[in-house]
């Protein structure tokens, strides 16, 4: 029955609301609150942060200091090789970055907690329309959890064949039978198995999200909650969780073909006559461009699912900081909906020099050209938003618009990717990290600070710390430029990326000082986050309470209780207006007006918040550090 | 001008459907892209594979792939007997049409299985890729991919009879009600769409 009951029909449940106690298990652990699940998804991802990190300070060693010991940890893990990176360790270190940062840290994080999170205080639900599979769409990242730590103990390491996988370097496990020889790599053993699970597991867990978040956006809305009244947060979630629904599949598919390959010996991906350590591999194969093209076609609009939901909170926080209605609503949606359906159909840009009719190669260069439109128009939206606003600058705000400035670098340093004949000579250069490490770690993990900080007041009913916020926005914002800026001179220099040792070339030696100045950036940048995470966990226990609306915001959220209870609100909000109706002329002394104040109450309103004003003020940076601090 | 905005029982925006048959639609999308991607790898397979595939009179029999369409076929239409059934109240008959389902879909399993044992018997098998002299060309790469799409389509054949066996089960402890309509409809949803991939998969299989 519990399938059946899964998938209930109804929806309307009423009896959310009678307080029953709850164990603690239940109530944190095998929570069905959104709140908590969403909360669940970004300690989580902020753990895996900090592994990806240390990998990529890995990389970033190793290309400063070629072959030398690394301080620390060396010693420790590789006291046999003196303390040196070994080239198949360097190949694990990239691959294993990529995989959990994008699987395990900037998909969750998007599509786990702040869609979580979102949604139903957003749109005035009282939770998800499918609370238990909701937990289990948490729940079943722990699997891919296990396999990705699992694979770094494994024989040969954890998965060398970098993020995309590709055969028939990921597909050959195994030793032919007669010779005793073909295996494509170390790396290529039980920890690319557990590399393919791991993402099918992150896979079912988002679709189930994904799923839950279409039906809650579509069918839940508090009435007067129209679609275009919808913040932007929603909409570019909404989107977000199609692109996911609807590509993702095809990668599980794809991914279940390749485990076959690896585990009962098929040959989807495994060329014809393929030489192998000096075996002859017979027999009918198949296609590696097949896994390229199943590949991409999930794992473009991956692209965009890790940088929608990222535009979405921007939005939010700069209309808010801006204290201005978002410049064009309307167009912001039409941008994410077009970006999102172009996403379906440029997955070959990746594939220009893997071999293709160059038809079909300009037919993806003219698609890919295409998102610049929407792309644009968004950028000068935010522009046009920021114009002329009676401008906030918090927190929130310095890396929204730190999240606008890196995004339109990145954006722009696609444009060359995109165009066929300059890609293939910077294509798999440093010139495409340098690209999408701008969108990725510039967009997507600025917004990702964003959203915490400006929905910490409410998660957690506390205020972060305004100073030391700005402490780590800056540092990060300066170490992120000097990691990643100088990457596109490396990559028209020619460098190629995924070379353990690229200073063995001659044309690439003088290269090393940049590369090093690099390093000591990157480590900046990994230092600067324990700033944020201090601020994090300093100000759950110790920062000054926090009102409902500590913004002056007005979408839903900003009704509830700070944090909200089980069920969020105490009645059933009623929406009268858009998300950002800041400054309104409706209104004189204050200049916000929420959505859900009736066009009857605003004078009330109106009143009550001018009273309330220096009350729920957020409370100033410098103020002195918890002792004093036991107010009601 | 609140009144004309407010709407007189407040309670939630949204389709007129309930949300557990909205979420079993946007499901089956997700379910159509997964066995798009499958279907898709086999056909770019086959064309690349061109002469050094089997023919299917080799290796597979029509009349059985036929059979078992009719049967998947035969078990839709008891599904909407069912759901009529159980809309206008009648629950016996709709308990009769969906045992008539459930036995069908078993049926259908059931052939699968002797298909897959004569696949067996003959070693046309999925990890027989590296082909051996003599062997029909092909055979391997052809294996791997029956075994993959109906494999997978009977894995969803199974889950359909998981979602019947639980009404099933409710009804025959007397708790089927009219309430379930909607259940029964979601479940038979769920039976259409494994239905429809069976109707892709006979022809690119068994005729072509």
């Amino acid at each position: 029955m519990s399938v059946a009951g899964s998938i209930d029909a109804s929806g309307a449940h009423d009896d959310h609301h009678h307080a029953h106690e709850l164990s603690f298990i239940q109530k944190y652990v095998f929570s069905t609150d959104h709140k908590i699940i969403g909360i669940q998804f970004m300690f989580s991802g902020l753990f895996w942060l900090m592994i990806g990190g240390l990998l990529a300070l890995g990389v970033r060693w190793q290309l400063a200091y070629p072959f030398q010991t690394m301080p620390i940890v060396g010693p420790l893990l590789f006291g046999t090789e003196g303390g040196a990176i070994s080239p198949e360790f360097y190949n694990m270190l990239f691959t294993m970055h990529a995989s959990v940062m994008i699987f395990l840290v900037i998909i969750p994080f998007m599509v786990g907690a702040f869609a979580n999170y979102l949604i139903p205080l957003q749109i005035g639900a009282d939770d998800m329309a499918f609370p238990k599979l909701n937990m289990l769409s948490y729940w079943f990242m722990w699997p891919a959890f296990f396999c990705f730590a699992l694979s770094f103990f494994v024989e040969g390491g954890a998965a060398q064949a970098g993020w995309t996988s590709y055969p028939p370097l990921s597909s050959l496990t195994w030793i032919d039978p007669v010779t005793k020889a073909g295996s494509s790599a170390p790396g290529a053993g039980p920890g690319q198995t557990l590399w393919l699970l791991g993402v099918t597991f992150a896979g079912v867990s988002s679709m189930m999200g994904s799923v839950n978040y279409m039906t809650t956006v579509i069918n839940m809305r508090a009435p007067g909650m129209t679609m275009f009244r919808l913040p932007l947060s929603v909409w570019a979630i909404l989107i977000t969780a199609t692109l996911q629904a609807f590509a993702l599949p095809v990668l599980t598919a794809a991914g279940f073909l390749l485990l076959f390959d690896r585990t009962i010996g098929t040959q989807f991906f495994i060329p014809e006559n393929l030489w192998v350590n000096g075996t002859l591999i017979t027999g009918s194969g198949a296609s590696p461009l097949l896994w390229q093209h199943l590949f991409w076609f999930y794992s473009h609009p991956a692209v965009y699912i890790m940088i929608l939901p990222g535009m979405g909170i921007v939005s939010e926080i700069i209309a808010c900081f801006a204290r201005k209605p978002i410049f064009g609503y309307r167009p912001m949606v039409y941008s994410i909906a077009g970006i999102a359906g172009l996403g379906f159909v440029v997955w070959g840009h990746h594939m220009f020099i893997s071999g293709m009719n160059p038809a079909l190669g300009l037919t993806f260069m003219v698609t890919t050209i295409f998102i610049a439109l929407p792309s644009a128009i968004k950028v000068f939206n935010w522009l046009g938003t920021l114009w002329g606003g009676n401008l906030h600058v918090s927190t929130p705000m310095l890396h929204a618009v730190g999240f606008v400035s890196l995004f339109i670098i990145g954006g722009l340093s696609g444009i060359f990717m995109a165009a066929t004949p300059v890609d293939i000579y910077i294509h798999d250069t440093y010139f495409i990290v340098a690209h999408f490490h701008y969108v990725l770690a510039g967009g997507s993990l600025f917004s990702i600070f964003a959203g915490i900080t400006y929905w910490f007041p409410k998660m957690f009913g506390r205020m972060l710390n305004d100073f030391w916020g700005k402490v780590h926005f800056a540092a990060s914002f300066i170490f992120m430029n000097g990691t990643f800026f100088t990457m596109h001179q490396l990559g028209a220099a020619g460098m190629p990326r995924r070379l353990a040792n690229p200073y063995d070339y001659d044309y690439l030696a003088h290269l090393l000082p940049m590369n090093q100045f690099m390093t000591w950036s990157a480590i900046g940048m990994g230092l600067a986050q324990f700033i944020f995470l201090a601020n994090i966990f300093y100000s759950l226990f110790y920062g000054p309470k926090a009102s409902r609306n500590p913004w002056h915001a007005n979408s839903l959220e900003w009704l509830a209780p700070s944090p909200p209870g089980h069920g969020n609100f105490e009645s059933v909000p009623v929406v009268y207006r858009g998300p950002h109706e800041y400054s309104s002329p409706l209104v004189k002394d204050i200049d916000y007006l929420p959505q859900w104040v009736a066009p009857a109450d605003i004078a009330a309103f109106e009143a009550q918040a001018k009273l309330d004003q220096p009350a729920t003020e957020p409370a100033p940076p410098e103020q002195p550090s918890g002792n004093d601090e036991h107010q009601a | 001008m609140a009144e004309s905005i407010a709407i007189e029982k407040p309670k939630h925006m949204g389709l007129p459907i309930g949300n557990g048959k909205l979420a079993m639609w946007l499901f089956l999308g997700t379910e159509v892209m997964f066995f798009a991607g499958l279907l898709g790898a086999y056909i770019v397979i086959r064309l690349a594979s061109g002469s050094a595939w089997p023919h299917h009179n080799q290796v597979l029999l029509e009349p059985l792939g036929a059979i078992n369409t009719f049967i998947l076929l035969w078990s839709s239409a008891h599904v909407v007997f069912a759901h009529n059934a159980i809309a206008n109240g009648k629950i016996a008959t709709a308990l009769r049409n969906m045992w008539i389902t459930f036995g069908l879909g078993f049926v259908f399993l059931g052939i699968k299985m002797f298909e897959y044992y004569q696949k067996y018997d003959h070693g046309f098998l999925p990890w027989n890729a590296w082909e051996h002299e003599g062997s029909i060309p092909g055979i391997g790469m052809w294996s791997a991919t029956y075994f993959s799409l109906t494999g997978f389509h009977a894995l969803h054949v199974i889950a359909g009879l998981v979602l019947f066996a639980a009404l099933i089960w409710t009804g025959m402890r007397g708790n089927l009600s009219i309430k379930h309509a909607d259940h029964v409809e979601i479940a038979g949803l769920y039976w259409h769409f494994v239905d429809l991939v069976w109707i892709f998969l006979f022809p690119m299989l068994y005729l072509v």
